[in-house]
């Protein structure tokens, strides 16, 4: 019993974090149909930077995010106009930012070689004290607690945005329909450009807490988090920001029921569950159809 | 009646990869004018209105707009200068309610911040028959519904010039009727309407003048009475002389 509960916040933690982690990919693909395959490098980005914070100005964290995200923010808003207007001018934006940002993914990874060389990195647990805390009879670091806190956060903050501002009333409209929302006054340009660059703040947010929850940053954990962030918002649904926690939920839960009872299929389990959601319901669990093109 | 030019298009030309969908159109529309734009399938009547409404970029020739030249302006600085349109396949904001799509037209669809935002959306509604539906999502109208919320929310964005694509299609005579009586109430808010139309009865009802578009070209424009009779019209709509 005391395994089943143990499995049981453990899971909850990380679907927290998951949610953080996908939650921009999601945005930027339900606003712009572009598939930013560089997702992960720039939660890497960001860890990075959480790190030298931690090292060299003892910023937890929590801190950090001061610095993380306005400038992952800016970083978005200005990669934004030379990339994504030229994609969505292509006869195939979705295809055409495949190519693109997979890229991106390996000139960033080649750069963080470059600056941060192949070593793992992570954060020292000890920043947050107690190191741990009992939640629901199950003792787990004090590290988890504050990722999952800051993640839901996180994604409340982007509710807020979505459903109590004018920005995400476009925001809305836009990823309902491109073409009614510009008919109707929408500037695409600046509700995308905003999206994007809320996009790489929030990965950026997820990176500074990788390394706290058992992801040691390295140049090549990029590709983990992209991998995992795109199963999450397919099970969620793609283009549904808010689907991203079901899809979270989903995959963390899978991920660490198996791992507490079958650890050898704990990599696999969750990748089943995604290709039984693409067969049986392959808009995502809380998709409203299958995508139109 | 007809004043000076509002709307003006001058050798406009849209391809798409080797394929003319409109061909050195030029055609013009004054205040106060509402000109019913005919053809037949294909002709390019729904790629103008694309092209007017910034949907699509011309590839060549003039559009302006009140004296202003609008090529390559973006469609939201287009609705925000006064050119709206209406869809020829209604897609309402389906996650929102039938109010809520109009708000989005009242908010974002002109400049400037409205203060009269609860009767500007009420009296919209109610001119288009959607008082009752308007807590109502947008995903539960009918096809007639759907198509007057489109038109609600052009008409939220308090156009100069509304482009209307056939807002007729697919209804029966009734609605028909009730749609041209609603298009010549919306005439007298407007600077100028352009009306995209299959349906001849129902374009008669709301102007006289047409243009008739072939193949990406103005075959004709002037009355609807003469067009009716005119050989290149006839030729396209009926057939050649001694075609089966």
């Amino acid at each position: 019993m005391s395994l089943f509960v143990d499995a049981f916040v453990t899971s909850m933690l990380y679907a927290a974090f998951f949610s953080l982690a996908a939650l921009g990919l999601n945005l930027v693909f339900g606003v712009m149909r572009i598939v930013n395959l560089a997702h992960g490098e720039f939660l890497v980005m960001g860890s990075y930077l959480a790190i030298a914070l931690a090292i060299h100005y003892g910023f937890n964290p929590v801190l950090s995010l001061a610095v993380v995200v306005p400038l992952f923010f800016a970083i978005g808003l200005l990669l934004y106009y030379p990339l994504v207007p030229r994609l969505q001018r292509s006869d195939d934006p979705e295809m055409s930012s495949f190519i693109l940002f997979f890229g991106v993914s390996f000139a960033m990874e080649g750069l963080a070689v470059q600056f941060f060389g192949n070593n793992y990195q992570e954060m020292n647990y000890a920043l947050f004290r107690p190191l741990h805390l009992n939640l629901l009879n199950s003792t787990v670091p004090t590290a988890w607690v504050v990722t999952a806190a800051v993640s839901v956060a996180a994604i409340v903050a982007v509710y807020l945005y979505l459903y109590r501002t004018g920005l995400g009333l476009k925001t809305r409209a836009l990823m309902i329909n491109r073409d009614e929302a510009m008919a109707n006054g929408v500037n695409i340009n600046r509700v995308s450009a905003v999206a994007f660059g809320f996009s790489i703040a929030l990965a950026a947010a997820a990176g500074s807490f990788s390394s706290l929850i058992s992801y040691p940053t390295s140049p090549s954990i990029g590709d983990t988090f992209t991998l995992i962030s795109f199963a999450i918002i397919i099970i969620g649904a793609l283009g549904n920001p808010l689907a991203t926690v079901l899809g979270a939920v989903v995959f963390a839960y899978a991920y660490g029921y198996t791992d507490i009872y079958l650890p050898n299929w704990s990599s696999i389990v969750p990748f089943i569950i995604l290709i039984a959601v693409i067969l049986a319901r392959p808009q995502g669990l809380l998709g409203r159809k299958a995508r139109e093109f | 009646m007809e004043g000076e030019v509002i709307l003006s298009l001058q050798g406009v030309t849209k391809r798409f990869g080797s394929m003319e969908a409109l061909s050195r159109v030029s055609l013009s529309l004054g205040r106060g004018q509402t000109l019913g734009l005919i053809g037949p399938n294909g002709s390019g009547k729904t790629t103008l209105i694309n092209v007017v409404s910034g949907l699509l970029y011309a590839d060549a020739g003039t559009l302006s707009f009140l004296g202003r030249r609008i090529n390559g302006m973006s469609p939201h600085r287009r609705s925000h200068l006064g050119i709206n349109r209406t869809f020829q396949i209604p897609h309402p904001f389906h996650g929102l309610t039938v109010r809520e799509n109009v708000d989005i037209a009242l908010l974002f669809g002109r400049k400037g911040r409205r203060t009269d935002m609860d009767q500007a959306a009420e009296d919209i509604l109610k001119l288009t028959g959607l008082s009752d539906q308007s807590g109502q999502m947008a995903s539960s109208l009918n096809t007639g519904q759907k198509k007057m919320l489109d038109l609600a929310k052009a008409l939220a964005t308090e156009p100069k010039v509304l482009l209307v694509d056939e807002l007729a299609a697919g209804l029966n005579a009734a609605e028909t009727d009730v749609v041209a009586n609603l298009l010549n109430q919306v005439k007298k808010s407007v600077e100028g309407m352009v009306i995209v139309e299959h349906v001849m009865n129902f374009i008669r009802k709301v102007t006289e003048d047409v243009a008739v578009l072939d193949a990406g070209r103005v075959i004709f424009s002037g009355k609807f009475a003469d067009a009716v009779s005119d050989p290149k019209v006839m030729e396209v709509y009926l057939g050649t002389k001694g075609s089966p």
